[in-house]
């Protein structure tokens, strides 16, 4: 399980290290794109310990919410509301859920452990 | 049974790793991204920084209130004071010429306007420089140069009288003229022969020819009679000063 913690921050350091920078105008679009891509990242890790990990749920779960995301944002600007809003509480919430099945995962098994 | 469930639990590890590093590469570009929005400006200070403009600009229209009628007072008191003498008489006449020609009265004859547009061409010409399109401060300069140049006695730019230490300045996306900001379309009048200031614009190669390629609207009118408003600025002079005469 160490391995996508050593990949999210190899993966900070390439991106700060990189010459690229996003436009202005993408800031919120890649800012909720990174909430998704979070929550879907979270949810494959808790499927994975749950034995019931699907490549092609994980891949397409990683591109379609991130999409749906951008688009939530896209037509949040088109009709004046703050949609923005929506999509992070949706994905913070759930980053937030998957955070507490992987604690109660980690922590069942190590209980199951001792009892043996 | 755990050997299985091992190797069933590390089976999606290498996809989840490689989308950990797509989702570190993000994080760390908008982080990077956002640190150099905020050294720009942020929006609350936009908003503190027109607030303040328009407190700055009520000031300015009291203050410019108040030049006006302490103006008036000056001329009431020297037109009590000029009555009845003749020199007295003489010299006013003289400060009022002198007025005039530091374009501090309103004046008012027969001349031209010009105005200058933005290019049309702007929203519809792709992969070209935009900036090319639209009417530069050069282009305000270059005007007034040759209508100064063939003779115009005083000229204004949407109102702002063009005086001997007024400035015409690129500022964004307007113009700034003696510090005031002015905006697309800029209607410049001269006062002068009107054949003269219209010939010294549309002569071939001039003014008229090398703003026509980008398409900048420009017209010109003859009118017999212009109204030039005067200056309202103030000049101080800090470091300036006569030389004090020898012997």
């Amino acid at each position: 399980m160490i391995w996508p913690v050593i990949g999210v921050l190899a993966g900070v350091i390439i991106g700060f290290k990189c010459p690229y920078t996003f436009p202005s105008w993408a800031s919120s679009y890649v800012a909720v794109a990174i909430l998704a891509f979070a929550d879907t990242v979270l949810g494959g890790i808790v499927a994975i310990l749950e034995g019931k990990f699907d490549k092609i749920v994980f891949i397409s779960g990683f591109i379609i919410n991130a999409v749906l995301a951008a688009f939530i944002v896209w037509l949040g600007e088109q009709l004046n509301i703050e949609l923005l809003i929506a999509a992070i509480v949706m994905f913070g919430s759930r980053v937030f859920q998957n955070f507490a099945n992987i604690r109660r995962f980690l922590f069942n098994k190590h209980e199951k452990k001792e009892k043996i | 049974m755990t050997v299985r469930r091992r190797r069933r639990r590390h089976k999606g590890l290498p996809f989840v790793t490689i989308i950990c590093i797509v989702l570190g590469v993000t994080i760390g570009i908008q982080a990077k991204s956002v640190k150099l929005q905020k050294s720009v400006y942020t929006i609350d200070r936009v908003s503190e920084l027109s607030s303040q403009l328009t407190s700055l600009q009520n000031e300015n229209n009291n203050l410019k209130e108040q030049l006006n009628a302490s103006m008036k007072k000056v001329s009431e008191y020297e037109a009590t004071i000029a009555e009845g003498s003749d020199a007295l008489q003489s010299i006013m006449k003289s400060m009022e010429e002198m007025r005039m020609e530091a374009g501090r009265t309103a004046v008012t004859g027969r001349g031209i306007t010009v105005t200058l547009n933005d290019s049309k061409k702007a929203t519809t010409t792709e992969g070209v420089e935009q900036s090319a399109f639209l009417v530069h401060a050069e282009d305000i300069l270059s005007v007034v140069n040759e209508l100064f140049s063939a003779g115009a006695e005083a000229i204004s730019i949407n109102g702002q009288r063009f005086v001997a230490n007024s400035s015409v300045r690129c500022a964004g996306s307007v113009v700034n003229v003696n510090g005031v900001k002015i905006a697309a379309p800029f209607v410049i009048s001269a006062i002068g022969d009107p054949d003269i200031l219209e010939a010294a614009l549309t002569f071939p190669g001039g003014v008229v020819d090398s703003l026509r390629p980008w398409g900048i609207e420009l017209e010109i009118k003859k009118n017999e009679k212009i109204d030039i408003a005067p200056y309202s600025g103030t000049n101080s002079f800090k470091e300036a000063h006569i030389p004090e005469l020898e012997g």
